[in-house]
């Protein structure tokens, strides 16, 4: 292998050699991470490791909170059927029934009411109980888990909240998997993109982005139709000059 | 609720910050600084790259490209160590650029200089003719090739005197084609820099032969004042003492700092939530929002909904009344009695917190939250510096709205020291999130009691 392809192909396997990505995947996969809280930049992944690694046979059920998100929303409510009313569950509790994954993301976005709703949810096996309105008390089945993604440290939860979370993982570089599906040119932009301060950092979504519109549209045009024209401009600057 | 109009940050300029990063030869050594240079008054020229600090300088202004596109090949192509020379370094920095342009040129990025732009070198280059000041002439036109401005560089140097022109046009023809022949015979788009010194040494001794070459030559806004590691802080860039000061500051190469450092990281935050115990009665009643159908709930309101979206139930809503963060820093002086003014206006409002520091670190406090407040012991600002405003602004941008942030707009990050580029990320930011910035305790209530259609006067 020629040397500086070698040495490209030494940066990228440290890049993920020294990322916590491997041992992302063993604590998902554990029975023992009950609930876990997973941070870091904006596209590195999170979500998607939440929902794919270690799922064994759970069903999965990704939730993305906002603050008008009440939390009645995600625990279920009656709802007419016919002549008369059901009892409907939310996905919360849902996941509870049935044991499996449920993934929060942008979880410090949720409203007060909402994350008052998760203490229950987030207890130990031994004390989690969720009493419904329609008078039933639920406990998790076993398998349950949570999962939650943010950009935040854990620090930004109240006190109780985080207390909950027998795990606490921050990745702070992109996915190997996400990173593989890029080019070998656009994997290293994207290495160098990724974290850089807010108004000029380029996520693994935006490199991909412009992978699949550049065969249609050409470098520059997919540069504009990705990022906008000011910055579009900018990129497609730099990659051709990276190029040359 | 009233959403608040108007702004107090200013408008994006139209031009996104290059990345150097992407350009840059080698392994990956993390970001670089962008900084605006149009801010940076002890610059020469409208654009810098200093490789040895990772610092880019380049205008954030819609006709900002070319002078992007330019600083960004230096990255690329330009060494991290310039030679010591023995004649003065404009002229190896402007067959540098030269160099430089015309690869640029060949991968397809040949320099566009605007109208205002191009006006402005060949005012400069005029007046170099005028006073009879060849050397800088020709460097000049030297600097200008391959880009747009290269013709009329050209038509300046036609009208030098007969034998300064013939000179000037040999120079000009002889540079263009060795760095041509040196560029196709390395099989690449640029000529190997090693050329450039040669081309430069041989003009240099060739201006001095005939007397044009002064010792102190100063060309000003000749060249993009590319900084060479090695090479006394500014020098070639035609800078004044002040203003060589003023940069070995902003590289840390010197202890005292000014305030107004080239760049300056935010301090470390905390987030602290002293208990809430005291009952804080709202200078408005928190007020009900209107109901919302909903499609689950206890009571049927909505019947009629039934066969439209089943939304039968209502659910009543609460207004929150949005957030509040107060710079509690010293510059503010804000007292305790003012503070619990703000706290108490803002009640009907979620979220009120506080926020200081001092050397490398700051906290943000909660002191008011859903009516309750902490004592008043817990409302004594911790710190007498910023330090952390933007990590701040960036909790602020998560809290509900409607957000205020009571601040004189200084801001600061580590060692209480401010720059240009950090308070252009809390002012982008807190557009972003529509974040009103108020000035004081008064505007703060003003603001607050507007927006709570409150009937609360403020004092005074």
């Amino acid at each position: 292998m020629p040397r500086k392809k070698r040495e490209k192909q030494q940066r990228l396997d440290r890049s993920t050699e020294e990322s916590l990505w491997p041992l992302v995947g063993r604590v998902l996969a554990s029975e023992a991470a009950r609930t876990v809280y997973l941070w870091g930049p904006p596209g590195v992944g999170k979500s998607f490791v939440a929902t794919r690694e270690g799922v064994a046979h759970r069903p999965v059920f990704a939730l993305t909170t906002t603050p008008e998100t009440p939390a009645a929303e995600l625990r279920g409510g009656w709802m007419p059927k016919g002549s008369g009313f059901e009892w409907r569950d939310g996905p919360i509790v849902t996941a509870m029934r049935r044991g499996g994954r449920l993934v929060l993301n942008e979880v410090s976005y949720a409203s007060s009411d909402l994350l008052a709703f998760f203490h229950p949810v987030l207890e130990s096996p031994e004390t989690a109980r969720l009493t419904l309105p329609s008078g039933e008390t639920i406990e998790p089945a076993p398998g349950f888990q949570v999962v939650a993604t943010d950009n935040c440290p854990v620090e930004q939860l109240p006190e109780a909240l985080r207390d909950r979370f027998r795990s606490v993982l921050r990745v702070d570089a992109p996915h190997p998997d996400a990173l593989a599906r890029l080019r070998p040119d656009l994997r290293e932009a994207a290495l160098r993109t990724f974290d850089l301060e807010p108004e000029r950092a380029i996520s693994i979504r935006g490199w991909l982005a412009l992978q699949d519109f550049e065969e249609e549209l050409g470098r520059e045009e997919a540069c504009r139709a990705v990022f906008g024209r000011e910055r579009g401009e900018q990129v497609f600057e730099a990659l051709q000059l990276a190029a040359a | 609720m009233r959403i608040p109009q108007d702004r107090l940050t200013e408008p994006s300029d139209c031009m996104h910050a290059p990345y150097p990063e992407l350009v840059e030869r080698g392994p990956h050594a993390g970001p670089w600084k962008v900084l605006d240079s149009r801010t940076q008054d002890w610059l020469a020229s409208s654009g810098a790259t200093i490789k040895v600090d990772r610092t880019l300088f380049v205008p954030f202004e819609a006709g900002g490209l070319p002078v992007c596109m330019h600083e960004l090949a230096h990255v690329a192509w330009s060494p991290d160590r310039f030679p010591r020379v023995r004649y003065p370094l404009v002229v190896l920095q402007a067959v540098e650029d030269a160099r430089i342009n015309q690869g640029l040129s060949r991968v397809g990025l040949t320099i566009l200089l605007d109208h205002e732009a191009a006006a402005h070198v060949g005012h400069l280059t005029a007046q170099d003719a005028k006073h009879g000041r060849v050397a800088a002439v020709l460097l000049r036109a030297i600097a200008s090739l391959s880009t747009s401005a290269e013709t009329m560089m050209r038509a300046e140097v036609d009208m030098l005197s007969p034998r300064a022109r013939e000179i000037a046009l040999d120079w000009l023809e002889r540079t263009d084609a060795r760095l041509s022949l040196a560029s196709a015979a390395a099989g690449g788009p640029v000529a190997p820099f090693r050329v450039a010194r040669d081309v430069a040494r041989d003009l240099a001794g060739e201006l001095r032969r005939y007397g044009l070459l002064e010792d102190d030559l100063r060309v000003r806004d000749a060249t993009c004042c590319y900084v060479p590691e090695g090479t006394e802080v500014g020098a070639g860039l035609g800078l004044g003492d002040r203003a060589r000061r003023l940069l070995e500051r902003r590289l840390g190469r010197r202890g005292d700092g000014d305030g107004e450092a080239g760049t300056v990281e935010p301090g470390e935050l905390t987030i602290t939530r002293p208990p809430l115990r005291v009952r804080q009665r709202a200078a408005a009643p928190a007020r009900f929002g209107a109901m919302r159908p909903a499609c689950e709930g206890g009571v049927i309101r909505r019947p009629d909904r039934l066969l439209i979206d089943r939304a039968i139930f209502a659910r009543r809503g609460r207004d929150v009344g949005g957030s509040v963060l107060v710079d509690a820093s010293g510059s503010m002086s804000l007292s305790v009695e003012q503070l619990e003014q703000i706290v108490t206006a803002a009640c009907g409002t979620a979220l009120v917190a506080i926020y200081s520091g001092a050397d490398d670190a700051g906290e943000l406090r909660i002191v008011a939250d859903r009516g309750w407040r902490v004592a008043e012991d817990d409302l004594a600002p911790n710190g007498s510096g910023n330090i952390v405003d933007l990590p701040a602004l960036e909790w602020l941008a998560r809290q509900p709205e409607p957000r205020f942030w009571v601040s004189d707009g200084g801001v600061t990050g580590v060692g209480d020291t401010g720059c240009g580029r950090l308070r252009e990320r809390c002012m982008a930011l807190a557009r972003r999130a529509g974040i009103k910035r108020v000035d004081d305790a008064d505007a703060a209530l003003e603001a607050l009691s507007a927006s709570l259609d409150s009937p609360y006067t403020p004092r005074g």
